[in-house]
Parts: structure tokens; C-alpha cells; sequence
């Protein structure tokens, strides 16, 4: 097996991280595009599509493939791994995930998985553990070969830290609510996005109340202060 | 808005989301409510002391566990339930043998308890003892068979370890129990297409479109079971293609007909057919599978154009690729 690597970008990694911290109590599962740099070279994760926080089921999961693939082929971009957070914290795969692996590796001969190790997640380190292979025969890889940059991580701990990540949507909220966009637009900075593109998406974010709901909720305490208005701030006026 | 306007806002956020699985709000609402209206609360108090512990315990939040729990051992020292919430909070700290020995004292007091019995279920889960969880579980519900929230833990065990007819069979006791919760019906319409049974899981998906019309997962779910079913000829593409004389449905199936208006194109009502009883019975499935296809469609469609977004132009496209 050629010594591949794997480089996340931060839209890529964000998504992960936020879908895994809004269902946190639920295994959470969900697909990575990107593309590879030549033979056996780095694979860069550009984008990664939350799936399912409840029982992933064949036909739902039919369902958003083929709605990926065609979302895929219209960016041009290639699908090419699978991450899943284990609702008890272990890193190992499960038989979903290496079905779904399975999956990806017919298309794709570079795809990969990736389980969070969601205990390295509050110490800021890179928390991802690789698997790769083919059909029905995974292995670990050595975390040396997964790059994820500083700033991608400080990036994704921006949305955890600002409650942005609760705004993440999958293909369970997609279903339940079709307007709810799984391509998560506002958490995929595009090299075209200009201030007025952002303010776009942010009014297309509006229908879903959760964010306003939040800020106007906190807003009026006045003990928290500023942006930040995490409960953990509130427990520490609490407590002390 | 004013301090109660607010306290009502959080109150009614809090109880929206107390009964679904996310602790982060839960803690978030709930832990505003009782900093800053704790003393208004009333009865309601305690109620929230209990649901913010909780979540506290699954967020790992030290602080807020130790807050909720003096307050509450301090209206209720003593009592089964606080005793169980104590053991409770020893599950989250990992102290699965401290827990263990409360639940197993309060059973000792009180072997019907119900609730405390279901905790060993959880500490079977916390420790990843999986088989003993499902044994548990099983017996457990032989007891308390009606316990609709049992039998959603072992299908989802069931689920997840890939063992779908068992989790049809746990799926199909709670369509039993519950049969108007759509959440159940489509689960277990999705576990019946999983395991083959193709038509059956057609029905509840049918069954979950007569609750809500644009239940988007019902109306894929109509045409994946199709697809399985008759292939691609049940899909307008497809059946337009086809030659009319090989494809002739039988007069007397107009039961959708109020669905598809446009399925009589296909189906000219006055073209007599005389096939012998297999094959009228298998076109007459064959029509109705093409009714339901084109109205899935043509609901689903209706759906994504009002949508904006990528996504939705992605979904039109794949609708159109089937034909819509």
C-alpha cells in the first residue's frame, strides 16, 4: 500500500467536529470530498457532508448518496472518505462504518476513513484517527500521515467555542425540514465569498430561530459580556 | 423583552428540547433559568434541577452536576428517585460499581421499580458490555413488554450491530403500540425495505404519507421500493420508453387514481386487456407502482423547487433523472 497522506481543510474538519458536538450523546457519521495529488500522493479533504445522528438504514443512505454524487458531480469534486463519531467515544469501526467504507472504495481507490477521538478534541489536538484500505480489510494508520494545520483546528474550535455548531445540518434534519441546506453553506469559506455573499447566508440561516434564539436569550443577563456566551461562562458566575 | 417575557422564552426553549437527546442545549437553557430565575420557578424548580443534572452528566459539566445535586438533596435526601440520580451521576463519573451497588439497594427496597431496573440497561451500555445489555434488555421486556422506550433501545442496538430483522421485529412492536408516531412507521418501513420485504415496507411508507403528505423520507423511500420492485419500468423515463402494447394496465385498478392524473396517459382505461390472472395481478402491481412513483415524484419535486440552495438544485436533478 502506497504511504499516502491525508490533509484536512478547515471547512472539512469544522463540519466534523460540529456535527459530532451537536449530537454529542449520538454516534454521527457523514462523507468527505476532495481530491488526491497524483498517484499514491496527498489526499486533501476540501468539504465533508454530514449524513445521520440517528440509525443510518440502507435506503435513507441510498438516498443521500446518489444526492451527493450528483452534488459532486456538479462542484467536480471527488467522494473519497467517510468520517463517524462514536456516541461511546471509542475509535474503532463499526459494522456501519466499514460497510459505507466498503462503499466509498468501489468508486474510490484512495478513500479513507476517519473516527474521532473525541477525548483529544478540548486539548486542541488533531483528532482523527485514519483507516484505509479496501473492501472488507481496514487498518489503521499512523496519525504522522494525517495532517490537520493549526489554524484548521483553531478554525473548528471557533465554531465549538462560539456555538456556531449547532447551526451544522445533516441529512436527518435535511429530511425532516427540506430547506435545511446539507451542504452547510456558512460553514464553507469559498475563495468567491465576498461580505455580501455572508450576509446571504446568513439570511437563508435565519428560518431556523436556534441562533437568535441563543443570543437574545443570553443578551439580556449582562453578567456574560461580550461574543462569548458559552454556558460554561455562566456555570463559573454560578458557581464562584 | 422583559424578565418574565424572558424566563417564559427559556422555560419554553428548555421544554422543547427536554425530551430530545441533546444535553448542550438542555444545559444551556436550563443553566440560564437557574442562575438567573431560580428563585421563581416554583414547582418547576426541581424539575429542571433534574434535567440540567442529567445533561450536566452527559456533557461531563463538574460544576453544574455538583449544583443541581446539593440542591435537590436538599428538598429530597433520601428518596428513591434522588438515590437514583445519584447513581446516575456515578454512570458519568465512571464509577459504574458505585452505581451498581445504589441500584441494586433500591431494588432491594423496591424490586418493581421500574426505572432503576432500566439503569442497569445503561450501565450494561456504559461499559460497551453490549451482549449483556441486549440480554438484559430482552428480559427486561418480557416483563414490561409495553415499555415503548425499551423496545426503541434494543432496535437501535439491533441497528447498529447490523442484526436488522431482530431490529424489524422491536420496530414493528412499537408501530403496535404507537402507531401514529411517523417517526416509528418510517423506521420500520426503512427496516422492512432493509430486509427485503419490498411491498410490506411500501405500505408503511404509504402509511406515513396519510399523517403527513410531504414526508420527504416516505416519498423516497416510495420510490426506492419501486425501484427494487419492478425496476426502472415503474419510473416515467423509463415506462414512457416502453412499448404501449406490452404495457397495458388493467381497467379496474383505479385505486390511486386521485393521485397520478396524469398516469391515464399511460393507461388508457378503455383498452380491454386479457391477461390471465398471474399476469393481471402482477400489471395491476405494476400500475399502482407507477401511480405511486409519479406522485412521489411529482410531490418530491413540488417540494425542492421552492427550495433555494445547491442542495436543492442537486435533488431537482436527480428527480429529473428519474423523471419528474
Amino acid at each position: 500500500m502506497p504511504e499516502r497522506s491525508y490533509r484536512f481543510s478547515s471547512a472539512a474538519y469544522s463540519k466534523i467536529l460540529s456535527h459530532a458536538s451537536k449530537y454529542s450523546c449520538s454516534t454521527v457519521g457523514g462523507v468527505l470530498v476532495g481530491r488526491s495529488e497524483g498517484k499514491g500522493g496527498e489526499v486533501t479533504y476540501t468539504d465533508a457532508f454530514p449524513l445521520f445522528h440517528t440509525s443510518i438504514l440502507p435506503p435513507l443512505l441510498k438516498v443521500a448518496f446518489s444526492l451527493i454524487e450528483q452534488y459532486c458531480k456538479q462542484e467536480g469534486v471527488t467522494l473519497c472518505g467517510y468520517y463517524q463519531a462514536n456516541a461511546d467515544a471509542t475509535t474503532t469501526m463499526n459494522v456501519v462504518s466499514k460497510a459505507i467504507a466498503d462503499r466509498l472504495t468501489a468508486n474510490c481507490n484512495f478513500a479513507a476513513v476517519f473516527m474521532l477521538d473525541a477525548e483529544k478534541v478540548p486539548e486542541g489536538q488533531p483528532a482523527l484517527k485514519c483507516y484505509a484500505g479496501s473492501r472488507g480489510d481496514w487498518s489503521s494508520v499512523s496519525a504522522s500521515r494525517v495532517h490537520i494545520g493549526e489554524d484548521v483546528i483553531d478554525s473548528a474550535g471557533e465554531y465549538i467555542s462560539s456555538e456556531r455548531y449547532v447551526d451544522i445540518v445533516d441529512f436527518d434534519n435535511h429530511f425532516e425540514c427540506p430547506e435545511l441546506d446539507w451542504t452547510n453553506p456558512e460553514f464553507t469559506p469559498t475563495t468567491t465569498a465576498t461580505t455580501a455573499d455572508e450576509g446571504e447566508s446568513a439570511r437563508r440561516r435565519r428560518p431556523r430561530g436556534s441562533r437568535e434564539g441563543v443570543t437574545e436569550g443570553m443578551g439580556e443577563g449582562g453578567q456574560e459580556g461580550g461574543g462569548n456566551d458559552g454556558h460554561s461562562d455562566s456555570t463559573r458566575a454560578l458557581v464562584d | 423583552m422583559d424578565e418574565a417575557g424572558t424566563q417564559m422564552t427559556l422555560l419554553r426553549k428548555l421544554k422543547e428540547r427536554m425530551s430530545t437527546r441533546r444535553p448542550d442545549e438542555i444545559l444551556r437553557y436550563g443553566s440560564q433559568l437557574l442562575r438567573r430565575y431560580s428563585n421563581r420557578l416554583h414547582d418547576e424548580l426541581y424539575t429542571i434541577l433534574e434535567h440540567v443534572l442529567l445533561a450536566a452528566c452527559d456533557m461531563g459539566h463538574r460544576q453544574w452536576i455538583d449544583y443541581c445535586m446539593s440542591a435537590l438533596r436538599s428538598k429530597f435526601a433520601g428518596s428513591i428517585r434522588l438515590r437514583r440520580l445519584e447513581g446516575m451521576v456515578k454512570e458519568a463519573q465512571g464509577d459504574y460499581q458505585g452505581a451498581k451497588q445504589i441500584y441494586q439497594k433500591i431494588l432491594e427496597e423496591k424490586p418493581e421499580d421500574m426505572l432503576t431496573r432500566k439503569r442497569f440497561i445503561a450501565l450494561y451500555k456504559g461499559q460497551r458490555r453490549m451482549a449483556e445489555c441486549v440480554d438484559y434488555l430482552n428480559k427486561y421486556l418480557e416483563e414490561f413488554v409495553t415499555d415503548t422506550e425499551a423496545w426503541h433501545e434494543l432496535g437501535e442496538i439491533y441497528i447498529s450491530d447490523n442484526c436488522l430483522s431482530k431490529a424489524t421485529f422491536c420496530f414493528e412492536e412499537l408501530v403496535m403500540y404507537d402507531h401514529r408516531n411517523p417517526y416509528y412507521v418510517i423506521t420500520y418501513a426503512e427496516l422492512l425495505y432493509a430486509t427485503g420485504e419490498y411491498e410490506l415496507s411500501r405500505k408503511y411508507y404509504c402509511f406515513a404519507l396519510e399523517m403527513d403528505d410531504r414526508n420527504t423520507r416516505a416519498l423516497w423511500g416510495i420510490l426506492l421500493a419501486n425501484e427494487q420492485l419492478h425496476g426502472s419500468k415503474v419510473f416515467p423515463i423509463a415506462s414512457s420508453a416502453a412499448s404501449p402494447a406490452t404495457d397495458k394496465p388493467p381497467t379496474s385498478s383505479k385505486r390511486k387514481d386521485g393521485h397520478g392524473s396524469s398516469s391515464a396517459a399511460n393507461s388508457p382505461a378503455t383498452q380491454s386487456v386479457t391477461p390471465s390472472t398471474t399476469q393481471s395481478s402482477s400489471t395491476r402491481e405494476e400500475h399502482t407502482a407507477r401511480v405511486l412513483t409519479k406522485m412521489a415524484l411529482a410531490k418530491l419535486k413540488e417540494v425542492y423547487v421552492r427550495v433555494k440552495g445547491g442542495h436543492a438544485q442537486s435533488t431537482l436533478a436527480v428527480l429529473q433523472d428519474m423523471g419528474a
